[in-house]
């Protein structure tokens, strides 16, 4: 795939991050190239959801470099401004979707755009609908997060991360919160993202969504990096032993490639 | 026997002191939401010292009843007011002070705790989410917390600070303690003369259960308001 050779846009070096005596990361390094879509699988506790949030500054690593773009900073004395910039590069969306309680879906799209990209308001209620009419809830414009379903709540969330037009959208477990009939439309929408070619770091515990969409696979534990590669060689041949058993747990052998 | 005639005659007296209570209502309020939210913002998001400092205030002043408050702020402000006007070089006398203002300060120190507490959950229960979705689309702090944390922290004040505006109004009809003509001290006045004091009391009475029956009104359209946008 021509992905493979595309410039590297995420570069994250040596991440260390710690909860008080608890070490989360333990020095995580991870690279993503420009287009490609990675999925970080791990059991809970591995540290790939924090690892998540520190590439957007939601947690403060306490040490290691990360790259987004062309900018690249310290972790360890990164300043406000640079995680404001870096920020600005990237885009989330949450496993509990967070869309502001006190603005319509519309008005969620299109608050990064006034505020941080102060793109012109004639321009930004246009980008704010063509956002929602490609997560297709145009009709929801007006409705406040309370009023909408979390499947359309998480599509709102999607619509205001694709609206940004980041260099990378960070999905933290955007189906874990969502009734299970919910999840498969919500993971065909964001299998839609991949497709237009956005790169994007997708934590999931959906393991047949890793296996199409997935450019890249990581398996993380304890807060290392243990493996890494295509979906057919995490899924078909992993290496490592930890590997090995948790996606035995994870895929009964019943249903497994 | 009850007597409409004098109690017509103190209803009137009660009911020309009824912006003497509003005033100090509202004074007492604005006074109170204004140093509230800074006692409340530094106590939510805990800034070293000067947190602890009013933790401790405010633990205080929660539990001093409101007449008790008056009286000693009374004193303290007969006692001292020569001197402090000496050293300012003010030349006026304690006859010059409207002594609404000494209950207003008394009244602000037994009401800020309540009004504080009740903005301090307000920002409190706004969900860390709603900051770190405005952080992920790149908004500053300051536009977050004016934009998405403050309206919505506005929303979860309103409907019980209603209720503390309510109880505030009724606590100003302790200032007769300090001798404070208001609905209260105007409708016993007129009883003084013609000793019909229960006519007095169900005159005041009145009054304060129309005001509040008002301002419950009020409210009510206030919260419905609040309650359509969520």
């Amino acid at each position: 795939m021509s992905k493979e050779e595309n410039e590297i846009i995420v570069e994250v070096k040596n991440v260390r991050k710690s909860f008080g005596k608890l070490d989360v990361l333990k020095g995580v390094d991870i690279e993503v190239r420009k287009g490609e879509v990675v999925v970080i699988l791990g059991p809970s506790g591995s540290g790939k959801t924090t690892l998540l949030r520190c590439l957007n500054f939601l947690e403060k690593a306490d040490s290691g470099t990360l790259r987004i773009g062309d900018k690249s900073v310290d972790l360890k004395k990164v300043r406000k401004k640079e995680i404001l910039e870096l920020r600005r590069k990237t885009a989330f969306v949450f496993q509990n979707y967070n869309l502001f309680a006190n603005k319509t879906a519309l008005e969620n799209v299109t608050q990064g755009l006034i505020k941080a990209q102060k793109v012109p308001k004639a321009e930004v209620k246009e980008r704010g609908m063509q956002a929602l009419e490609w997560v297709k809830l145009p009709e929801k414009a007006g409705s406040y997060p309370s009023q909408l379903s979390g499947g359309q709540q998480q599509r709102v969330g999607i619509a205001r991360a694709v609206a940004l037009c980041p260099d990378v959208i960070l999905f933290d477990e955007p189906t874990s919160a969502l009734d299970p009939e919910l999840v498969g439309e919500t993971l065909e929408l964001i299998k839609k993202v991949a497709g237009t070619g956005i790169t994007m770091i997708v934590v999931t515990h959906e393991m047949s969504f890793a296996r199409d969409v997935a450019d890249k696979v990581i398996f993380m534990d304890g807060g290392y990096v243990v493996e890494q590669g295509t979906p057919d060689e995490i899924f078909v041949n992993p290496k490592d032993d930890r590997t090995r058993q948790f996606l035995s747990r994870i895929i009964p052998p019943e249903y497994s490639i | 026997m009850f007597s409409i005639k004098f109690f017509l005659l103190c209803l009137k007296a009660a009911i020309t002191h009824i912006p003497q209570n509003l005033i100090m209502t509202g004074l007492v309020l604005v006074i109170c939401v204004i140093l509230g939210t800074g006692i409340a913002l530094i106590r939510a998001y805990r800034v070293p010292v000067v947190c602890y400092i009013f933790d401790f205030l405010m633990a205080i002043c929660k539990v001093l009843p409101a007449n008790l408050v008056l009286l000693i702020v009374f004193v303290i402000f007969n006692d001292n007011f020569k001197r402090v006007a000496k050293a300012l070089n003010l030349s006026i006398t304690i006859r010059d002070v409207n002594k609404m203002y000494v209950a207003v300060a008394a009244l602000v120190i037994c009401c800020i705790s309540g009004i504080s507490e009740l903005i301090r959950s307000g920002i409190m229960s706004v969900p860390k989410g709603q900051y770190e979705a405005g952080y992920s689309v790149g908004m500053t702090k300051s536009q977050t917390f004016f934009g998405i944390i403050v309206p919505q922290a506005v929303r979860n004040i309103i409907p019980p600070l209603t209720s503390t505006i309510l109880s505030l109004l009724k606590t100003t009809a302790l200032v007769s303690v300090i001798g404070i003509e208001d609905i209260m001290t105007a409708a016993v006045g007129e009883a003084s003369i013609t000793y019909a004091f229960l006519e007095a009391y169900v005159a005041a009475a009145l009054v304060f259960w129309v005001l509040g029956l008002v301002f419950e009104v009020i409210s009510g359209l206030v919260e419905r308001r609040y309650k359509k946008m969520a």
